[in-house]
């Protein structure tokens, strides 16, 4: 065994995992090398004054914890939590419930209906329905019904939603959402021109749109657009109007545990924040003055990171994105007989091969010719000799 | 009460019960953070951020493991971001002079100094190297626990704990070859104070 493998074996056998062969191999080493017998013991030395390095937990640390427990306690109380109720509590609330949900249809009725009256297109419904059936589960059971969904959708059509105050007042279901069409068309640039006069007019905007031509002279287009988040299923309704629909997927990400959750720990950390800027004031020297500078900077930097992903939720939350891509009628190539399509291949192969071989054969026409003529002369020369 | 029925009490939202469940671990925790963060002060506050981590995220804890082990998790995964964040912006801050209890005052002063020379070669090491050192050299773990800890296989424990014990040597050899005549001095100061006396 050389020295550096005894090397690479040191943690492995500080652990005891050395086999007994390498273990005998390690021993042997060791004793005819003082070198690394040396190195073995400054290795030892480190790591046992690592493992008998002993810590104090110190009084402050026991007490400071326990403070800001309780200072968190008393914001998670104003965050929605799970919590059980007496049946008949149970049994009333639903009552509450099913009278709520029903006057919320009839209150939300005239918006659904006139928006159903510009909906007219072909396959909105499914749309709608598949939609809400994927839906259902995203929000995780708080909404329990298509009326629900169909009324917390319509809300935003009907008044603006309200801001959230920092996860302590009751909070709108924050929900992020995505589709992805495939269309059909015959006339590709007109289809992608009423996906952007749609995207104009629900008060969305155009990502990207690009139109191109593949080798067997086919149109693709391919949109990205960003609609309200209200507006969405209406939006996804009229896409019809581009085209036929070949496929459809819609996506939704509840993310309001997330946004409530993240605007607790902000007010949190604006709380702090105050503490410090009092304590700044009180600060006698430099050194307190750059210490409360320090935690303060700390603080902001966690403020201004917990604003941005809010903002971000807001804004994926505000507008929908919708992928669409646009092909061109009948550029389904037409099926091929499998059978065929190897033979042809084959016949194609062979051919080539044959025309390496012709190849091959013209290259060697003049070196068989010298050859021959060299193989003439030599014989020649030979039956000269003889006679 | 038994810790089962304890995190589950703490689950369901029990003041007490959470409070009692973080008191149970808040040696682990502290153990670890300090080694991580030489300095009492940071070790003190990533500590306490980390109990209040902790009690944020009881509720997702899905009893996959032991409770302790899931401490281990949050509390490695903490100090990693954190000693990542700090190596971006600054220097660990290197540890402060150390008191070490018993003994006399020679003894007292070389026992601090070697203290003070592990924690100084500790905090030069990467964050992973010191999660992974640390969770076996002091919390004694095996390598199926800490590499439920890390989220990493086993044969990566043990290759990657290879490194940084060798990481930890070289460190630890620079440190005690720059701070022997720092030690010589420290033990100079403490005896001539000793015979003022």
């Amino acid at each position: 065994m050389r020295c550096a493998q005894t090397a690479r074996l040191f943690s492995v056998w500080r652990d005891g995992n050395l086999s007994p062969r390498q273990n005998e191999q390690f021993a042997r080493h060791l004793e005819e090398c003082p070198g690394c017998a040396e190195k073995l013991a400054g290795y030892n030395l480190g790591m046992d004054s690592l493992r008998e390095d002993r810590v104090d937990i110190p009084e402050s640390f026991r007490k400071g914890w326990r403070n800001r427990l309780a200072g968190e306690a008393a914001t998670e109380r104003t965050r929605p939590r799970a919590f059980t109720l007496p049946a008949w509590a149970a049994a009333a609330a639903c009552v509450v419930l099913v009278a709520a949900v029903s006057l919320g249809s009839g209150l939300f009725g005239g918006v659904r209906g006139s928006l159903s009256q510009v909906e007219k297109a072909p396959g909105f419904e499914s749309v709608q329905e598949k939609a809400l059936s994927r839906m259902s589960p995203a929000v995780g059971g708080v909404v329990n019904s298509k009326s629900d969904v169909a009324a917390s959708e319509v809300a935003p059509l009907a008044a603006p939603a309200p801001s959230v105050d920092m996860g302590v007042a009751a909070v709108e279901r924050k929900v992020m959402r995505s589709a992805s069409l495939s269309i059909e068309s015959a006339n590709v640039e007109q289809s992608c021109g009423i996906i952007e006069r749609l995207t104009g007019q629900s008060g969305g905007f155009v990502r990207s749109s690009s139109v191109s031509r593949d080798e067997g002279n086919r149109l693709t287009g391919q949109v990205e657009i960003a609609v309200p988040a209200g507006r969405f299923d209406e939006v996804l309704g009229r896409l019809g109007q581009a085209g036929k629909i070949l496929q459809k997927s819609i996506t939704g990400q509840d993310v309001t545990e997330e946004y409530v959750d993240l605007g607790a720990r902000l007010k949190n950390w604006r709380a702090q924040e105050s503490q410090l800027n009092l304590i700044m004031t009180r600060a006698r020297n430099v050194e307190e003055t750059l210490a409360v500078q320090n935690e303060l900077a700390r603080v902001r930097e966690e403020i201004e990171r917990l604003t941005g992903r809010m903002q971000y939720l807001d804004r994926k939350t505000e507008f929908a994105d919708i992928s669409i891509t646009v092909t061109q009628k009948g550029s389904a190539q037409k099926p091929v007989w499998p059978a065929l399509e190897a033979l042809r291949e084959i016949g194609g192969r062979f051919l080539d091969s044959l025309l390496s071989l012709v190849s091959v054969a013209v290259m060697l026409i003049p070196w068989g010719a010298a050859g021959y003529g060299v193989f003439l002369l030599i014989r020649r020369w030979y039956r000269n000799r003889q006679a | 009460m038994e810790e089962r029925q304890l995190i589950q009490q703490a689950q369901a939202g029990n003041r007490a019960a959470v409070e009692e469940l973080l008191g149970r671990y808040e040696e682990q925790v502290y153990r670890l953070v300090a080694r991580f963060f030489p300095s009492p002060a940071d070790a003190g506050d990533v500590a306490q951020d980390v109990m209040i981590r902790i009690f944020h995220r009881l509720t997702a804890f899905n009893w996959r493991s032991a409770f302790s082990t899931w401490v281990y998790r949050v509390t490695v995964n903490a100090c990693i971001d954190e000693g990542r964040r700090r190596r971006k912006r600054e220097q660990p801050g290197l540890p402060e002079h150390i008191e070490a209890p018993g003994d006399g005052p020679e003894e007292q002063a070389v026992r601090g100094e070697t203290r003070r020379q592990v924690r100084e070669a500790v905090a030069r090491l990467s964050p992973e190297h010191r999660a992974i050192l640390l969770l076996r050299e002091v919390e004694d773990l095996d390598y199926g626990e800490i590499a439920i800890i890390l989220g990493v296989a086993a044969g990566t424990v043990k290759s990657r704990l290879c490194r940084a014990r060798e990481a930890f040597r070289r460190q630890y050899e620079q440190v005690v070859e720059r701070g022997e005549g720092h030690a010589v001095r420290t033990n100079r100061t403490s005896l001539l104070s000793v015979a003022r006396r």
